[in-house]
């Protein structure tokens, strides 16, 4: 009897835990498009009003965003700073693969920033402030309609959790 | 870092790997690299032209090297730029770039105007990348006609283009500046870096040595760059490259009345040359130079043929090869 009470308790911690973990995704990718978003506001910064050199503002953003997000731009920024001769979209694409297991970015989100390095590196401010835009207005689109999302979302895998739960465990007994 | 390192860090793409094969003694003497869409790589070193394979060997210029596609400028430009074209943007305005080491990228491609005056330019199809080498020591022969009684004296450097003027400058700048034991004591040197080759500021940090009391203005245009360093700086000496136009001597007016000393450099191939031109003939007239300096790249690059005094005379020449 023992065994089955913990049996039971299991199947119910373990899928309450996945129903919050799912419902979590759409938070945690939700503050990586913000983060993202954020990192592009500094970057346009620093094209628009300090001219500042990529590999140096890569560097700045690393350190003032941190995370996983702050991780790409590091990656980048040591990447250029090496100067092997490599352009810089092949420089953020090897930077987005290497810490994309450390973000929640779906296949959408690294198409759209693998198409933003296809821009970088050799256009003027307006044609590089463009590019950024772009990318801005993706990401803040995301981010609302996941966070509108979020809340409902929420509530659908904490029930969805509890009823898997009692269903599996009725079938067990 | 060796010259090779430094210059296969500044390229990118497939021109790296050419150049990657290149003898590495050859890059020490490398002024130019030529890089146009469509057309032989070449590279231009102890005045001779090459073209380079794609195995980096030189040859003549009659056979075809390796040729670069547009996509290969778009990378170099953009390892060149360290990613940031957009940082050059008034720089490209002028149709060059200064890049970190005080090297000039020149680029021709398609100019878009607004309200006709030049936007920007796109579509860049060739670049010459002109390898800055500095040369310490090169003035040693003339410093001592510049600096003369104890004193700086205004001076000329003639020359045709690419036959050193701008090394000889610089070096002369520097020499001034740092003073020289038995020669002269430093001097506070204003230069008026109009084309960022003297200095070669790259984000507002001087590359190359131009000495210890030396004052630039970056990217200034000449005229208004010696009136601004007039009345800021306090400068004894104003250094500029390349004056010919109007504003220039209109300017160059106003410094002699302030008593500085000028030292400029003159597109030219002979004094005579230069008495052609009006406005300086009446500078030569008037006695105003009290150092005339002549360059060839006939024999080799930097060669001082001839220098005059005040009045005309020649007081050294390379021929003679003695003080006259």
């Amino acid at each position: 009897m023992l065994i089955k009470w913990i049996g039971i308790v299991c199947i119910l911690f373990s899928s309450i835990m996945t129903g919050a973990y799912l419902s979590k995704r759409f938070y945690f990718r939700a503050e990586d498009l913000a983060q993202m978003r954020r990192a592009m506001l500094i970057l346009k910064n620093q094209i628009l009003f300090y001219s500042m050199p990529l590999p140096d503002g890569m560097r700045e953003i690393s350190e003032k965003v941190g995370g996983a997000i702050g991780a790409i731009f590091a990656t980048a920024a040591g990447q250029m700073e090496e100067r092997q001769g490599k352009d810089a979209q092949s420089i953020w694409q090897i930077a987005l693969e290497k810490e994309k297991g450390k973000t929640y970015f779906t296949s959408e989100d690294m198409e759209e920033l693998h198409n933003f390095g296809r821009t970088l590196g050799y256009l003027d401010k307006g044609q590089q402030q463009s590019s950024i835009d772009l990318l801005i207005e993706y990401l803040t689109d995301k981010e609302e309609a996941l966070r509108k999302a979020g809340q409902n979302n929420t509530k659908l895998y904490g029930s969805m959790s509890i009823l898997v739960a009692m269903l599996t465990i009725v079938v067990l007994l | 870092m060796d010259e090779k390192k430094k210059i296969l860090q500044s390229i990118g793409g497939r021109l790296q790997n050419v150049l990657q094969n290149m003898d590495e003694a050859y890059f020490l003497h490398i002024e130019e690299i030529r890089i146009r869409a469509g057309q032989p790589f070449m590279i231009r070193m102890k005045g001779k032209e090459y073209v380079v394979s794609a195995k980096g060997e030189l040859m003549d210029s009659t056979q075809r090297g390796f040729i670069p596609t547009l996509s290969d400028i778009q990378k170099i430009l953009e390892v060149l730029s360290r990613y940031s074209f957009y940082a050059f943007e008034e720089e490209v305005k002028e149709g060059f770039l200064t890049i970190e080491g005080g090297h000039r990228i020149g680029l021709a491609g398609k100019i878009v105007l607004e309200n006709g005056k030049i936007k920007t330019m796109k579509n860049i199809h060739a670049l010459n990348i002109r390898l800055s080498h500095e040369i310490k020591g090169c003035a040693d022969g003339v410093l001592n006609y510049i600096v003369r009684h104890g004193r700086v004296h205004h001076t000329m450097i003639i020359s045709p283009p690419g036959c050193g003027k701008t090394t000889l400058l610089r070096d002369i700048v520097r020499q001034i500046s740092n003073g020289k034991p038995g020669v002269c004591s430093g001097y506070t040197v204003g230069v008026v870096d109009e084309r960022g080759e003297i200095a070669g500021c790259y984000q507002g940090i001087v590359q190359n040595d131009v000495g210890m009391r030396t004052d630039v203005l970056d990217c200034c245009p000449k005229a208004q760059g010696m009136l601004m360093l007039l009345r800021s700086m306090a400068p004894q000496v104003i250094a500029v490259d390349e004056i010919g136009k109007k504003e220039d001597f209109e300017a160059i007016e106003s410094i002699l009345n302030a008593g500085i000393q000028l030292i400029c450099t003159v597109h030219g191939n002979s004094l005579e040359d230069i008495k052609k031109r009006p406005i300086l003939n009446a500078l030569l007239e008037e006695g105003v130079f009290g150092t005339i300096i002549v360059l060839s790249g006939k024999r080799s690059i930097g060669e001082i043929t001839e220098v005059y005094d005040e009045n005309l005379n020649s007081i050294f020449t390379k021929k003679k090869g003695i003080m006259c």
